[in-house]
């Protein structure tokens, strides 16, 4: 579908160092065929809403990151918190896209 | 999920072929993490039997009393006959794995045990940081390795592209290339800290998140800076109780990711209480464990630094003993664990010794223990 306006954050916490870090993009910020490519990743990590725990994952792994996503658009304001080991095939590529974003 | 050939969890003493020797092979052993597993799970009588056992000797989980577990159990055997069935302890088996940038799937083997070095910086520094954190172990506690059964230290390199990262999978280490931090495998005290996080999983299992995944993180920061310390031979007084002053580069805003001498300090927004008072609750990162590790952190600097000398003597004896103590479970709190070291610091130098005295300071002095406990 057209990529609504949006404007999406995450949050990175923990791991080793402790540090956090934070990615924010705007669509307004993007050319257009760069949100639209944003926004189907988007709507893949979606598909099965983060979080959770992951199969078979009794406990997390020490020092894994735990992570906070915020999705806006003109008809939703949703929040998602997820470890590191619960990224799944379907979000990983939006996680993997914004962590090049990240700064402290 | 990252796989290693053979990447189940193996231990020379457990009997899983190579040199080692089964179980049945020395039957009449109660081993310590059996009677500790008894003592927390099994039926009443068993609880019973196993609580008494490990009454008769706290210290039952180390190697030399494992000779007197064997007299307890079966009258008496010779204790040399034990060492030889017990195989080769004192010697690590490391076994270091590149995976070559991806996040799952098999690694490759690059160095073993007793291999010259290879031409990866990476693989060498976590092959050397392994054994000198099993030498700390080995040297000091008489523990031998990670499940103190000669349990094989698996390290995976160059995991992921620019990962910032390192952590302990539960079978494993492993360590990314870092981007805004230099490479992971350049600091020993983040290899120690790692192992030390397999050490604690296979004692308390002290659950990752809130205030037992704070005191997890900071025994693994603890055991991290003595790997350090120890390798280094210093003084409480020489020791810089940074904690990734080896991984940060010269533009992170600090001198190290954290500061065990003076929590909060590290770099320009240290997120790290030193005092109870100052206690975060979050629901970030497992609910605060990297955050409020600065508190038990302060409490084992301010021993350390009250009784001087070498850290891993007394303070870390005392620590290490507690860690391991049967009453330390996996939801345990700090006041928990403030009341274990007390407890091993009264049994092995006694009530009103120096040692005991300075425990129970260090605990006040971060808001752990109240003045009149
Ligand atoms: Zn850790």
């Amino acid at each position: 579908m057209t990529a609504p306006s949006f404007r999406l954050l995450l949050e990175r916490h923990g791991g080793f160092a402790g540090v956090p870090l934070r990615a924010e993009l705007k669509s307004a910020d993007m050319a257009a065929d760069a949100s639209q490519r944003l926004w189907t990743l988007v709507e893949r990590a979606l598909r099965s809403p983060p979080g959770g725990t992951a199969p078979g994952q009794v406990r997390p792994p020490a020092d894994s990151f735990t992570y906070r996503l915020t999705v806006v658009t003109p008809d939703q304001h949703d929040e998602y918190a997820f470890d590191e080991s619960t990224v799944g095939s379907e979000l990983r590529p939006l996680v993997q896209q914004l962590e090049q974003h990240l700064t402290m | 999920m990252v796989t290693t050939p053979n990447a189940a969890t193996t231990s020379r003493r457990a009997g899983a072929g190579g040199k080692a020797v089964t179980r049945s092979s020395v039957a009449c052993i109660v081993p310590p993490f059996v009677l500790d597993d008894f003592a927390r799970n099994g039926d009443s009588d068993q609880r019973a039997a196993a609580l008494e056992a490990l009454a008769l000797d706290m210290s039952l989980r180390d190697r030399r009393s494992t000779a007197a577990a064997v007299r307890f159990a079966s009258g008496a055997v010779d204790n040399r006959l034990l060492v030889e069935q017990l195989g080769s302890p004192g010697q690590p088996h490391r076994l270091i794995y590149d995976i070559a940038n991806a996040t799952s799937g098999s690694a490759t083997l690059v160095r073993a045990e007793g291999q010259d070095p290879v031409g990866d910086d990476a693989a060498n520094e976590a092959y050397d940081g392994l054994g000198d954190t099993y030498t700390l172990f080995w040297d000091v506690f008489q523990r031998d390795s990670i499940d103190d059964h000669g349990m094989d230290l698996r390290a995976i390199v160059h995991y992921g592209v620019g990962y910032d990262n390192a952590f302990w999978n539960g079978e494993q280490m492993v360590f990314g290339d870092g981007r805004l931090f230099k490479r992971f495998t350049l600091s020993l005290d983040v290899i120690g800290h790692e192992l030390q996080h397999g050490v604690t999983e296979h004692e308390s299992g002290l659950l990752y998140q809130d205030q037992s995944g704070a005191l997890n993180e900071s025994l693994s920061d603890v055991f991290g800076s003595l790997v350090k310390q120890y390798k280094l031979r210093q003084p409480v007084s020489e020791a810089d109780w940074l904690i990734g002053a080896d991984i940060v580069g010269p533009t992170f805003p600090g001198r190290a990711l954290r500061d065990m001498a003076d929590p909060g300090t590290a770099w320009e927004r240290d997120p790290q209480p030193g005092h109870m008072d100052d206690f975060v609750v979050t629901m970030d990162d497992h609910g605060g464990v990297h955050i409020n590790s600065g508190i038990p952190n302060k409490a084992f600097h301010t021993l350390a630094m009250s009784l001087d000398g070498y850290a891993w003597t007394d303070a870390g004896t005392i620590w290490y003993e507690a860690l391991r103590h049967y009453r330390l479970q996996p939801e345990s709190t700090f006041r928990a664990f403030a009341r274990l070291t007390t407890v091993v610091a009264r049994r092995q130098f006694g009530r009103q010794s120096t040692q005991a005295t300075a425990v129970q300071d260090a605990w006040r002095a971060v808001g752990v223990s109240r003045a009149d406990s």
